[in-house]
């Protein structure tokens, strides 16, 4: 019933659309790796250098030594050294320093002593993150600092126990030994990125709407299935042209090795494209102005694509319902397949019923799309 | 010339909310990656599925046990031997294992120095689960270590001899939340104002409507003002139920000067206007206006702060980012929502905002002279 | 206005067509626009072969008519049959036999001349030999062959009408259908098209178009007149034209404002319309009328710039049938 040659005709038409606009035709292309280079680029980035200010009222050496601890890694930048609360109010007010330590007056004396000295850290909480890894090294260098002192103590005292980790905490990784950000990171964001093809893929019909060649199309006998079949292949094939850029931004920039086959991968990738762009042949003919298609695939390609594809949260650790929704993006799949394949060099028997997931839901949305489709204004 | 701007203006909004699925979407776009950066946020890494194989089975293995599910991170579930526990892990079906060896409890409770081991097995093709399960269990393992070995030598013969206070300032909850969703309403704010501008001018040379109404140099400026009033009247608009959105449903806080927040986003708005309008003269259709739209921001979000912290980027990174008058905005936004921050702590931020919004205007200014029909 | 007009119009009346040759035909025809009626009730016939000529002002429901009979919108009431074939239920088998050119330009300004031509014909599965046979034969037809690799959007617009009307032809359609294909056209490139249509028309290919030109429609060999959506008239030209009874004079008063109610109440004036600075006065008898129209103007002090006789054109008797519609309405309404 499908005339292959009008398929063929309009896919090359629409080929035509794609390429002649050389601009457009080199950002859906090059996008999808513009993303991974920058998305990757800052998840790579760990939180070091983050800078506190010390206020020190002591002004003794034990104070200094601890000033020093605190010095002693990459992980914290001493900035300042204010001389006074209002000092230490605007520099977390500017936010020049993420945290300020306050050693008060009488420190040395009371750790001389043998008694407890208070040490005060103010932390600026605007950005958790940063304040997170702020006290945690503070913490950790406090406790150190700490320790030594107690083990000096102890020793006076006439105890010979050392204060090392009683529990020794072995941690194996499955897969990914270094526990690399990035290797779990980059081959996700591959799947989420080539999404952005089906965002230009969404304005298919709609732009013939809008430039008014519709009306002329349903006027002749071109079949509803040709017509779609016809716009969805080029598109696909250029998402295909992005996926070797993909993979190789991720090995080579980001130095993920990728364990499994190449050629399943791609495959795989395409299952995922039709999937993907299925759907966006189904926005495309729901909604009417190109300006609305872009809004809509927005939100379902990369907004949904982003957060709810398991890529920053845990798939698992999302209530049911989210659940099941994700289970109908393409991109949710694509995750996994790309993790699977990226990293634990995963084949085709355990990839299976992800892949006819993808198979299914491009040919429902296709079959959907077509039958909504109608030759009529 | 105003009579004529202001039905410009009329008909851009009938042509808005003619376009009956447009004008939903619009709000429902911003909105939705709203609630979405919502959830994710405040959605913590905790109730990990762990797999448990006790080997052995003492009330040291049973109290870490214990102490592991107070911390809420781990879900643990017993396994009995080892192949459960990595075809869990490979299967999904647990994001970390730990494993108890037997002659636990006897090596922790030892006279001599040697530590006692455990395991701790995680998916290293999700870090993120991975690393908080480590960084959690670290500091399980030190505390608990500690409160079953040294019990007895410590008893009495020394004190911890420091002490060390913690106070939070701003967002004292230390909720991520608060930090990523200002990040996100700011980012939007600029997003939509831009986008709406781009396109809709692209729109029209795209359709080969903007001949029509080019006629005179006098006519674009109406026609580019009609469009931008209605890119920012919406985008304001829009922006402003958010806000509400977040301080009320989503309690970040408000601390600082509302009717300053208002006007400074206000103005901020005018400056990312004009990015969308920089767009606009180089964008011929729609798609095209799309995709060098997101290809900006894809740039603008890694170097502006929106979601990774300047500070923390390379010196030469951190230069370039004072390009964005993103990254400005967001310092000033978040301080004003956060900290109550007032002009005079981000006065710096507000001078290079208005120096990049005339660079910019002024770059488009001369892009639409050169191509002004094409 | 006069009260007894001499117009004795059977409202929609068509000319009997004999159902064996009848290739389009409609019965109570009604599609309607949210409160707006844009097609009222047409019932129409046209017979193989003929050029029917579909005239009417801005809204009157020409394009709606047009996009009913292509099959691509469909009717809230009545049926509409194309070679027998129903628009509602069977649209694609007419889709395959008609060519529709639609008033706006509706190819792909992207591609050129030629990759139109080509898609259109793959699309209409003309093929091998005969496609680039007939593709020759379109260029030729439709003189463009200079400018075959030129894209679409950088002809003018002449040129763009004769391409959409080339790719109407390429798999020989029964039926053709036209949507103001000569608006915005330059006259010699409209006269250019018109040689094209008689050629058409010579093959015995039907020809269906909707036109504001009245020139155009004196070339057809049925017109139907429609206004808001209700088809007035549908006659041969000759006949319609004979459908204003009277002789017609064309007068140019010195001063129109005060001529205009002078003549209007003259005996023997049957109807006046006002042409730019010309009256058109139709008379029962326009020699006897003459000599008073003289005197009357003359006691008034109006100068007589020209006045003669002339013939009534399509115009006339269209602008008179509209009226009368009007005027027809608004008395049924009260």
């Amino acid at each position: 019933m499908i005339n292959w040659r009008r398929v063929l005709s309009v896919m090359r038409k629409e080929w035509w659309h794609i390429t002649r606009d050389k601009m457009s035709f080199f950002l859906l292309i090059v996008s999808p790796m513009l993303i991974l280079i920058t998305f990757g680029y800052a998840f790579s980035i760990d939180i070091t250098n983050v800078g506190i200010g010390i206020y020190d009222q002591d002004l003794s050496p034990l104070s200094r030594r601890y000033i020093n601890q605190l010095h002693s890694t990459d992980a914290l930048r001493l900035e300042a050294f204010p001389e006074n609360m209002q000092d230490v109010d605007r520099l977390l007010m500017r936010g020049d320093v993420k945290a300020v330590v306050i050693i008060p007056r009488g420190f040395a004396r009371d750790l001389q002593s043998g008694d407890t000295a208070a040490v005060q850290v103010i932390v600026d909480g605007t950005n958790p993150n940063t304040a997170g890894h702020a006290i945690q090294h503070i913490g950790a260098h406090t406790e150190n600092f700490a320790a030594k002192q107690m083990e000096a103590q102890l020793r006076r005292a006439g105890y010979t126990a050392s204060l090392e980790a009683p529990i020794d905490l072995r941690i194996r990784p499955w897969y990914n030994p270094s526990l690399r950000y990035t290797v779990s990171m980059i081959p996700a964001l591959v799947g989420v990125v080539l999404a952005v093809p089906a965002m230009a893929a969404s304005l298919a019909l709609s732009r013939e709407r809008e430039w008014g060649t519709l009306e002329g199309l349903i006027a002749t006998p071109i079949g509803r299935f040709e017509l779609i079949l016809g716009k969805l292949i080029p598109y696909v094939l250029t998402g295909m042209l992005s996926v070797p850029l993909c993979v190789l931004t991720a090995v080579y920039l980001y130095n993920v090795t990728f364990q499994g086959s190449f050629l399943l991968y791609m495959l795989l990738a395409l299952l995922f494209l039709f999937a993907t762009m299925s759907i966006a042949m189904l926005i495309s003919v729901f909604i009417k102005s190109q300006q609305a298609a872009i809004m809509a695939s927005m939100m379902i390609f990369l907004f949904s694509g982003f957060f709810m594809s398991g890529l920053l949260i845990p798939f698992a650790l999302m209530g049911p319902l989210l659940q099941m929704e994700a289970l109908l993006l393409p991109t949710t799949h694509f995750v996994i397949i790309s993790r699977s394949i990226f990293v634990k060099g995963a084949g085709l028997t355990e990839l299976r019923g992800f892949a006819i997931a993808l198979l299914g839901i491009g040919i429902l949305s296709f079959v959907l799309t077509s039958l909504m489709f109608k030759k009529k204004l | 010339m105003f009579y004529r701007t202001w039905n410009l203006i009329k008909k851009e909004f009938t042509q808005l909310f003619r376009d009956r699925l447009l004008a939903p979407l619009v709000i429902l776009g911003p909105l939705s990656e709203l609630l979405m950066i919502a959830w994710s946020s405040s959605q913590g890494i905790d109730h990990l599925p762990t797999a448990v194989l006790d080997l052995d089975n003492t009330n040291a293995s049973r109290g870490l046990i214990v102490a592991m599910e107070n911390t809420e991170t781990f879900d643990p579930y017993f396994v009995d031997n080892l192949d459960h526990v990595t075809g869990d892990i490979e299967s999904g079906r647990a994001l970390a294992a730990w494993v108890i060896p037997r002659g636990f409890e006897a090596r922790l409770l030892a006279a001599d120095q040697a530590s006692s081991p455990v395991q701790l097995v995680v998916d290293g093709s999700d870090v993120m689960s991975a690393q908080t399960a480590v960084a959690t269990a670290g500091g399980l393992v030190a505390s608990y270590g500690q409160s079953v070995a040294f019990q007895p030598v410590m008893a009495g013969a020394a004190q911890v001899p420091l002490d060390m206070s913690l106070r939070v300032w701003f967002n004292e909850e230390m909720k991520e939340s608060n930090y990523m969703i200002p990040s996100e309403l700011g980012f939007i704010a600029a997003a939509i104002v831009a986008m709406l501008a781009s396109m809709a001018i692209a729109k029209e040379r795209e359709l080969g409507t903007l001949e029509q109404l080019m006629v005179t140099p006098l006519r674009s400026l109406e026609l580019v003002i009609g469009k931008s009033v209605m890119a920012v009247s919406l985008g304001y608009v829009l922006y402003l139920l958010m806000l509400a959105l977040v301080v009320f449903v989503f309690d970040v806080p408000m601390r600082g000067s509302l009717t300053l927040l208002m006007v400074l986003s206000f103005l901020y708005m005018l400056v990312e206007l004009g990015w969308g309008l920089m767009i606009s003269a180089v964008a011929k259709t729609q798609m095209q206006a799309l995709l060098i739209t997101i290809a900006v921001i894809m740039v603008t979000i890694i170097f502006s702060g929106y979601a990774f912290p300047v500070d923390t980027m390379p010196p030469f990174m951190q230069v370039i980012s004072n390009i964005f008058p993103l990254k400005h905005w967001l310092t000033v936004f978040r301080g004003i929502l956060l900290k109550g921050a007032g002009i005079q702590d981000f006065w710096q931020e507000l001078l290079a905002i208005l120096g990049l919004g005339i660079i910019i205007y002024t770059f488009t200014i001369i892009l639409l002279r050169r191509n002004k029909l094409e | 206005m006069p009260q007894n007009c001499c117009f004795s119009v059977d409202w929609g009346r068509v000319t009997a067509v004999s159902p064996e040759t009848a290739i389009i035909e409609t019965e109570n025809l009604t599609k309607m626009f949210k409160d707006v009626v844009a097609v009222d009730d047409l019932n129409l016939q046209i017979s193989k072969g003929e050029i029917f000529g579909l005239v009417g002002p801005d809204g009157a429901g020409k394009t709606t008519t047009i996009r009913l009979l292509v099959a691509i919108l469909d009717p809230d009431s009545g049926w509409a049959k194309v070679d027998g074939y129903d628009t509602v239920r069977e649209p694609e088998p007419i889709k395959s036999r008609i060519g529709y050119m639609a008033q706006q330009f509706n190819l792909y300004g992207d591609l050129s001349v030629w990759e139109n031509l080509n898609f259109f014909a793959d699309v209409f599965e003309i093929t091998g030999q005969e496609r680039s046979e007939r593709i020759e034969r379109l260029l030729n037809f439709a003189r463009l062959n200079e400018f075959r690799d030129r894209r679409a959007a950088h002809l003018s617009g002449g040129m763009q009408k004769k391409l959409a009307l080339a790719c109407t032809l390429i798999h020989t359609p029964d039926i053709i259908y036209l949507d103001e294909p000569t608006t915005g056209v330059d006259p010699v490139s409209r006269r250019e098209f018109w040689d094209i249509l008689t050629e058409l028309h010579l093959d015995g290919i039907t020809l269906f178009i909707s036109t504001p030109y009245m020139d155009e429609a004196e070339r057809c060999s049925r017109v139907g007149l429609m206004n808001d959506g209700k088809l007035i008239v549908c006659d041969r030209p000759e006949k319609i034209k004979r459908m204003i009874s009277g002789e017609l004079i064309t007068l140019w008063p010195s001063d129109m404002r005060r001529a205009l109610p002078l003549i209007l109440d003259l005996d023997g004036v049957l109807e006046v319309q006002t042409y730019g600075d010309q009256l058109r006065i139709f008379a029962e008898d326009a020699a006897e009328i003459d000599s008073r129209i003289r005197d009357t103007l003359s006691e008034a002090s109006i100068d007589i710039l020209d006045m003669r006789r002339t013939q009534p054109r399509m115009e006339e008797a269209f602008i008179s049938l509209i009226q009368h519609q009007r005027v027809e309405a608004e008395e049924a309404a009260s």
